[in-house]
């Protein structure tokens, strides 16, 4: 309900940055977030043809229909190729659907909105500014004054374990850092869904773990609703609260598996049997997939 | 440090090697004028501040004309290329333009300038101007077009409209492409002209290299070179020194400030 309310209250003045510590503030309950009447995000029968009506006409996206619900994070998983960036892309406003409705907080998607913020596989940085004006980017090309918004961008860097390096410049960051001066970006415009498109995808696997559970901290505690594409079945178990599995080109749902692990994920959790209990579900969802399509082992 | 030095002493060599040849006979000064004559024509137009040798002045006239003509040339490419690459009926109609003028010999469109801009600067501004144009064009064109995909969706995500994106993406993503040209914009800026000079004019550097080939004095022929190739280095470096401090974020900007 809380974050609801965050939400009506941003939508009604635009101009105000809420302060993510205040809302960090605010105790996190286990049940509250997801007691949402409403979901954040609406996805109905939506389908994706490429280059529909020629020669190289190609199903992408077939048929999905989701919704997520306010706090929720969800986990798009299958394999590469099957129109899991494409939707979410889709849900960013990137692309338009071929047919189907899109809708965040009641709002029909058909371009980019500012209720999403997106997060690639690259930090995708520009080199020419500082970490802190790379996160200021998503106000400034909105023509707000650097001043007006400074302190909340280092408060954001201070969020995402920055703190020190918001006159640094990108390329004198590792990878992971990075990835983190993302994150604040895709914050700075306060956006109530995160649109994470393979965001640790190219670091290594322990970095990457550890950027998991940052990621899942920061999410949680700013309750925000988001969803995560990857092609990792641990990484989408230990990320979401419901992995979507989806079926190879043309994509539709495989199946969903509710993983009840909770709000407190620390990267240790990736060693534990609970987890890969769910894992392993996926992995026979993903794999059942395979055998529908007839593709050979 | 150590490469300066090597640098100076191969010049010893070479100056004292060309000396020995030109004084050992065999060959004529109007041919190949000794080292030391160069020198002291060189000394000569450097040290004289008045009257009708007052060849400071010409080096003056050169200078502004290659500046004038590299900006003009530049400017103009930067702002045509910029409308080519956002603007597809724009392309159509400049590219065959700017191909056929690539094609023409640009040494061949100075009498013509002559003709209709007179004697003054202004037709070495425009030929000057002409040659620049064309690399700092292509450049321009193509590093606005060097953005990745995800750039541009980064862009879009964020509700960037195009003139955000071009200005805060595009036009910095086309600076390493428009430096590389501007460094030979300023070349080429430096030969049109000498060039216009050639075809007609009464000052200048190029004016006085011809005077001085036509007189057969070779010495100061030479020195109006040495001259003239200074300047042009001392221009291109300004270039260069303006694209290491603007482009700080270039893997070769990083290197050199490491050093």
């Amino acid at each position: 309900m809380i974050s609801r309310m965050f939400g009506r209250k941003r939508s009604e003045n635009p101009g105000a940055a809420i302060s993510p510590a205040a809302q960090a503030r605010q105790p996190v309950g286990t049940d509250g977030r997801q007691s949402s009447i409403h979901p954040a995000v609406r996805v109905e029968a939506v389908t994706k043809i490429y280059n529909q009506g020629t020669f190289e006409e190609l199903l992408a996206v077939d048929d999905v229909s989701l919704s997520i619900a306010q706090g929720e994070v969800i986990a798009l998983l299958g394999p590469s190729g099957c129109g899991k960036s494409t939707l979410l892309k889709m849900i960013g406003g990137l692309y338009p659907a071929t047919s189907g409705v899109i809708s965040i907080d009641g709002v029909d998607i058909v371009e980019p909105s500012e209720l999403t913020g997106m997060m690639f596989q690259k930090p995708v940085l520009f080199p020419w500014l500082k970490v802190v004006d790379n996160v200021l980017l998503p106000v400034r090309v909105h023509g707000a004054k650097r001043d007006d918004h400074l302190d909340r961008a280092n408060e954001l860097i201070v969020l995402a374990g920055l703190e020190g390096f918001a006159d640094r410049y990108p390329w004198q960051l590792s990878g992971g850092m990075q990835q983190r001066v993302a994150i604040c970006r895709m914050l700075m415009g306060d956006p109530n869904v995160l649109l994470l498109d393979e965001p640790f995808g190219a670091l290594d696997e322990m970095t990457r773990e550890y950027m998991d559970a940052e990621l899942r901290r920061i999410i949680v505690q700013q309750r925000r609703s988001a969803i995560l594409v990857t092609h990792n079945p641990l990484e989408a178990a230990f990320m979401a609260d419901r992995v979507v599995v989806l079926t190879p080109r043309p994509g539709s749902i495989a199946g969903v598996v509710d993983v009840p692990l909770g709000n407190d994920r620390p990267d240790g959790l990736f060693a534990s049997d609970e987890l890969i209990r769910y894992v392993r579900e996926v992995r026979s969802l993903l794999e059942g997939g395979h055998g529908q399509k007839g593709r050979p082992r | 440090m150590k490469s300066a030095l090597t640098f100076l002493a191969s010049i010893l060599v070479l100056a004292g090697g060309w000396e020995w040849i030109a004084y050992s006979g065999g060959v004529n000064p109007i041919i190949l004028p000794p080292p030391s004559d160069i020198v002291e024509a060189l000394w000569f137009i450097l040290t004289n501040f008045s009257g009708r040798l007052a060849y400071w002045k010409d080096t003056w006239i050169t200078f502004y004309e290659i500046i004038l003509g590299f900006f003009l040339g530049s400017a103009t490419a930067i702002v045509i290329g910029s409308l080519v690459a956002e603007f597809q009926p724009i392309q159509r109609i400049v590219i065959p333009y700017t191909i056929a003028l690539n094609s023409t010999p640009k040494i061949a469109i100075a009498p013509l300038f002559v003709i209709w801009f007179g004697f003054g600067a202004m037709p070495k501004i425009l030929i000057a101007a002409v040659i620049c144009f064309f690399p700092v064009f292509v450049n321009t064109v193509t590093g606005l077009r060097s953005t990745e995909e995800e750039e541009l969706e980064l862009m879009a995500s964020i509700r960037a409209s195009r003139w955000q994106t071009f200005l805060r993406l595009k036009l910095p993503r086309s600076a390493p492409f428009v430096f590389a040209a501007l460094r030979t914009a300023m070349a080429f800026a430096a030969i049109g002209a000498v060039i216009g000079e050639f075809a007609g004019a009464s000052e200048g550097l190029g004016f006085q290299i011809e005077f001085a080939a036509a007189r057969l004095e070779t010495a100061r022929l030479f020195a109006f070179l040495v001259l003239l190739s200074i300047l042009a280095y001392a221009l291109y470096s300004v270039i260069a020194y303006a694209e290491r401090k603007i482009m700080f974020w270039t893997a070769v900007s990083r290197m050199q400030r490491l050093q």
